[in-house]
C-alpha cells in the first residue's frame, strides 16, 4: 500500500511541501488539511490588493483545480483537531481520523486579537480581513477618522494603506516606538522622524486599549490611562501566536515554536514541522530560532517535501524580510533579536541607518532603515567575524 | 536558449528570496528592488528586464527563484513569447 503524508496548513510551506513531494513520488497519498476555504494565497500580497495595485484574483498562487490536477486532498474550510502520534492518525473537524505514516506540521500563526471586536475594527492577516479592510475603505467618507494600534510589520501596511487612501492615521504604539525588541532608540527615532514629517500624529506608551463602540460600531478607543481617541477604522497589528497547541498536546518538544532537527523532524517518530511555526537550528546566526518569513516558510516548505522522499536538502541560505514605512525601507537580515544577541551597535554610514547584531563577535544580524545600498554586502557578512 | 526574465518593480517588495535562490539571476538595487543580471553581471547597466541565455539547469534556478518571489513579481518568457512562469 502506498504511503500518506498529512499536512496541516495549506499556506505557503505546506502547499509546497506537497508540490515538491509529488513532484518526487507520482503515487502517495498527500492531504491538506486547512482551516481557510481558499486555494492557496500569497499573505504578502494581501497590501497590494487592499491599496488597488492588483486585482483580488492576483493574490492567488494556487487553483482550485491545481490540487486535483496533482492529486492531493486538500480538505479545506476544515480543522486539525487532534493528532495522536502514538497511534498516527490525524481527528479532523468532521469527526473522521485520518491515518497517516508522514506528518508535515505547518500550521503557521495566527494573529493576536484585542479582546473585543466591533465594526470598524481591522487586521490583515487573511484574505476574508483584506476583503474588510477594501470594503470598508471604498467606502469611507474623505473625513473618517483612523487609527492604527501597534508597532510591527501589518501596522507598517496599515499606515502605508491608510496614507495611500488619502487618510491622516494617528498610530498608537503599546510601548514606546516600533520594533522595541529589535531596534535601538536611534533606530525608533529614524521611524518617529519619517512619521513627523508627514504630520501623522503619533502615541506612544499607551498599554492595552479598550474599544469604543455605539450600536457595536466603532467609535474610538481608551487607552489604559484613560485617554481616548475617535476613529471609526482600527487597523490592529500587535504581532502574532504560533499555531502550537497540536503539537503541545501531545507532548511534543515545543518551545517558542515546535521544535525540530536539521531534517525538520519533530521529536514526535515521522512528525515533521515547517514553516513560521517551525523552530530550528540556524546554521548562519548559531541559534535554534522560528524564522517568520514567508520566503523562508516557502523554503523550509520544499526542504520537508524533499525530505519526505527520502531525499537530502541543502542547508537554507539566511532568512531576510523587508517592508517600509511610508516610503522608508526596512530591511532584517538574519537574527535581529535585541535579548539574543551579545552585543547591538550602529554602524555608521553616510546615508540612512544600520545596526547590527553579533554574538562571539559574529554578525548574526543587521537592520538596514532608509538606504539600501549595503544590503547586499552585510547579507554576504553574516556567520562572518566582524571586524 | 534565450530567455527573457522581467521584474515589476510596483510589485517587488525586496523580500531578497530571488536573491538568494539565484544569486547569479538577480541582485538588490538600492531601491530594494531585485534587478536581472546576465550571469552575475550588468551589461549595458542595471535593468528590470534582460534577455539571457540559459542552459537548461540555470533556467530551473531562475524559474525557482521566480516561484520564490511573494509578490508574484518575477516573469520569464522563452524565446517565442511563452510565459514560463507565473
Amino acid at each position: 500500500m502506498e504511503k500518506t503524508v498529512i499536512i496541516i496548513g495549506g499556506g505557503i510551506a505546506g502547499v509546497v511541501a506537497a508540490e515538491e513531494i509529488r513532484a518526487k513520488d507520482a503515487t502517495c497519498g498527500i492531504v491538506i488539511i486547512e482551516r481557510e476555504n481558499n486555494p492557496l494565497y500569497s499573505r504578502v500580497l494581501l497590501p497590494h490588493y487592499v491599496k488597488g495595485v492588483i486585482p483580488r484574483e492576483k493574490v492567488f498562487l494556487r487553483t482550485e483545480a491545481w490540487y486535483a490536477e496533482k492529486r492531493i486532498t486538500y480538505l479545506s474550510g476544515t480543522e486539525a483537531e487532534e493528532i495522536s502520534t502514538e497511534h498516527q492518525f490525524v481527528r479532523i473537524s468532521d469527526g473522521r481520523e485520518l491515518p497517516y505514516d508522514q506528518l508535515v506540521i505547518a500550521t503557521g500563526t495566527h494573529p493576536r486579537l484585542l479582546l473585543e471586536d466591533a465594526k470598524g475594527v481591522h487586521y490583515l492577516y487573511t484574505l476574508a480581513d483584506a476583503d474588510g479592510v477594501r470594503a470598508h475603505l471604498d467606502h469611507s467618507p474623505a473625513s473618517e477618522q483612523t487609527l492604527v494600534y501597534g508597532g510591527g510589520f501589518i501596522s507598517c501596511e496599515f499606515m502605508n494603506v491608510l496614507v495611500k487612501a488619502g487618510k491622516k492615521p494617528t498610530l498608537l504604539l503599546k510601548g514606546r516606538g516600533f520594533w522595541s525588541k529589535i531596534l535601538l532608540p536611534e533606530g525608533q527615532q529614524v521611524l518617529r522622524d519619517v512619521l513627523a514629517e508627514q504630520n501623522i500624529e503619533v502615541h506612544e506608551n499607551i498599554g492595552d486599549i479598550e474599544i469604543q463602540k455605539e450600536n457595536d460600531a466603532l467609535r474610538g478607543v481608551k487607552d489604559e490611562h484613560g485617554n481616548g481617541y475617535r476613529g471609526t477604522f482600527l487597523g490592529v497589528g500587535i504581532g502574532v501566536e504560533l499555531e502550537t497547541h497540536l503539537a503541545r498536546e501531545v507532548h511534543m518538544k515545543v518551545a517558542e515554536g515546535i521544535i525540530a532537527d536539521e531534517n525538520l523532524l519533530t521529536s514526535a517518530e515521522h512528525v515533521y514541522t515547517a514553516g513560521d511555526v517551525a523552530q530550528t537550528f540556524d546554521v548562519h546566526t548559531g541559534r535554534s530560532r522560528i524564522h517568520g518569513n514567508w520566503a523562508h516558510a516557502q523554503q523550509e516548505g520544499r526542504k520537508v517535501g524533499k525530505i519526505c522522499v527520502g531525499e537530502s536538502s541543502a542547508v537554507l541560505p539566511p532568512s531576510q524580510y523587508s517592508t517600509d514605512l511610508l516610503g522608508c525601507k526596512i530591511a532584517f537580515i538574519g537574527d535581529v533579536q535585541k535579548e539574543a544577541a551579545e552585543e547591538v551597535r550602529i554602524v555608521p554610514t553616510e546615508t540612512g541607518y544600520t545596526q547590527i547584531f553579533l554574538r562571539k563577535n559574529v554578525l548574526v544580524g543587521v537592520v538596514l532603515l532608509g538606504n539600501m545600498t549595503d544590503r547586499m554586502r552585510f547579507t554576504g557578512m553574516l556567520g562572518k567575524t566582524w571586524e | 536558449m534565450k530567455y527573457r526574465i522581467v521584474v515589476d518593480p510596483d510589485l517587488c517588495i525586496g523580500a531578497a528570496s530571488c536573491v538568494t535562490i539565484a544569486p547569479d539571476a538577480f541582485t538588490l538595487n538600492t531601491e530594494n528592488k531585485a534587478e536581472v543580471l546576465d550571469h552575475g553581471t550588468a551589461p549595458e547597466g542595471p535593468s528590470y528586464v534582460r534577455e539571457v541565455e540559459l542552459t537548461p539547469e540555470e533556467l530551473e534556478a531562475v524559474i525557482m527563484g521566480a516561484q520564490s518571489c511573494p509578490t508574484l513579481a518575477i516573469e520569464v518568457f522563452d524565446e517565442a513569447g511563452t510565459r514560463l512562469y507565473p
